[in-house]
């Protein structure tokens, strides 16, 4: 490879204008490439315009979210419900009330859009619980589904809760976390939540790994390895080039001076 | 140019580095994006047309719901036991009533916007001492329920089951609990409370 002074010694002898930029702006065009290529990564962890970050938004609209389908979801069980799950419906409502008070609360503190309208998924269950025959029927349907998506909404309320930088959102996510860690308990009190049927755990049962200090999982490590070596080795061929003209306009201009270094390819 | 070839094969070096940094960090997202989404359950076909979703309505949507003239005895996560209507919404007491006897001071302008519980609604009280119900005649005469004595309303600034806009209004106005005591607490001092701060 080219040492500092070979650089110095390569501005300073050029053969020709074009044979002295060529090279040069193809160094450029690799440094380029590269902060290209590293721009999308450092904008996830970015803020957006209105100053909250990605995942405290996500954890907003999640909250919301679950309220828009839940409350309706207490409401059907008061009327479809054997009387525990009428009981359990009641108090989701309410709790999901208070919840959603709390969150359009937030969101309007911190500027953040939240939705209006359940999700397509959401309005998926709600119809089966629609189609569902009033009483044990629809009693699985309901402790299930309810109990499912708590489970999702549980999981980034606590990862949130344990990562967020904004204090506001710490607050909000310590109520919904209680909220939802009751609704939870509750619908399983039921005695009809499938647990066969929820998610396994996603928990590594192994050392963390490298580089989880910094958040990245083993695929992106692997991706940095293999993008650094790429580039390294596109970086190693255009200093080629660069020697390579180097020595041409030596041969012509000053063929006396001693080689040192790599022998050329 | 003999060393075209090279730039050519260090161009492809960087267009595959990119393409592979596109393709895997996009690709990283969709997988736990999928799976989130999905809970272990086959997901509905999620394309269903309009759907008209049934969601609890405030006292200013319709008064005459037999439900709001339930009583009904209720526990948050936060704000523990207190009183509601049948439809989850929140039960208020003023301080500047009376209980003995029982004599409400809220009419006219105030009444519009504290409505006064109606009694002698068909639907019986839930989770709440009968002993405790009783009911008077407003000065328009109209009936309205009571619970140990106070006179109870809805508030017209609620829009949610359980939502307290209402708490401490005019230093007077509170959630009322289903023993008849008013309720103070908010949802930062119960979290405070909660976790021993």
């Amino acid at each position: 490879m080219l040492s500092a002074s070979e650089f110095t010694d390569l501005e300073f002898n050029p053969p020709s204008a074009s044979e002295r930029f060529r090279p040069l702006v193809r160094i450029l065009f690799v440094v380029t490439a590269v902060l290209a290529l590293l721009a999308p990564g450092s904008e996830s962890t970015a803020q957006t315009n209105n100053g909250i970050s990605d995942t405290d938004a996500v954890l907003i609209t999640k909250v919301r979210q679950a309220g828009l389908w839940e409350m309706p979801s207490g409401m059907m069980a008061m009327q479809k419900g054997s009387p525990k799950v009428k009981d359990v419906g009641f108090a989701i409502m309410m709790d999901h009330g208070r919840l959603d008070v709390a969150t359009r609360s937030i969101a309007q503190k911190l500027g953040a859009t939240i939705p209006d309208q359940p999700s397509d998924e959401q309005r998926g269950w709600l119809g089966e619980e629609m189609a569902a025959a009033p009483g044990p029927a629809f009693d699985r349907v309901f402790a299930n589904r309810l109990r499912a998506a708590h489970g999702q909404v549980f999981a980034i309320l606590a990862q949130l809760r344990a990562g967020t930088r904004n204090d506001d959102v710490r607050a909000f996510a310590t109520v919904g976390n209680q909220a939802v860690m009751r609704h939870m308990t509750m619908l399983e009190s039921t005695g009809l939540v499938d647990y066969d049927s929820l998610p396994t755990p996603v928990v590594s049962t192994t050392n963390a790994p490298a580089g989880a200090a910094l958040g990245l999982d083993t695929g992106q490590i692997t991706i940095a390895v293999i993008l650094f070596a790429l580039l390294g080795g596109a970086l190693f061929y255009m200093l080629r080039q660069v020697k390579s003209n180097r020595g041409k306009a030596r041969a012509s201009s000053r063929p006396a001076m001693t080689r040192t270094g790599s022998s050329r390819g | 140019m003999i060393r075209f070839p090279r730039s050519v094969a260090a161009s492809a070096l960087l267009l595959t580095a990119s393409a592979l940094l596109t393709a895997c960090s996009s690709g990283s997202g969709a997988p736990s994006g999928g799976s989130a989404a999905g809970g272990g359950y086959p997901s509905g076909d999620g394309q269903m047309g309009p759907m008209v979703l049934q969601m609890p309505q405030p006292i200013t949507a319709n008064s005459n719901d037999p439900a709001k003239s339930q009583i009904r005895g209720a526990r948050t996560f936060d704000l523990g036991r207190m009183l509601v209507d049948g439809t989850g919404f929140t039960i208020y007491r003023y301080d500047r009533d009376s209980t003995n006897p029982s004599r409400s001071n809220c009419n006219g302008a105030c009444a519009a916007k504290w409505i006064p519980v109606s009694a002698g609604g068909n639907l019986p009280p839930i989770d709440v001492d009968q002993a405790l119900v009783g009911q008077i005649t407003r000065s328009d005469g109209s009936q309205q329920l009571t619970l140990a004595g106070w006179p109870l309303y809805h508030y017209t600034g609620d829009d949610e089951p359980a939502e307290t806009a209402g708490q401490g209004l005019d230093q007077a106005w509170y959630p009322i609990a289903p023993d008849g005591t008013k309720i103070t607490m908010t949802q930062d001092q119960w979290r405070q409370d909660a976790f021993g701060l």
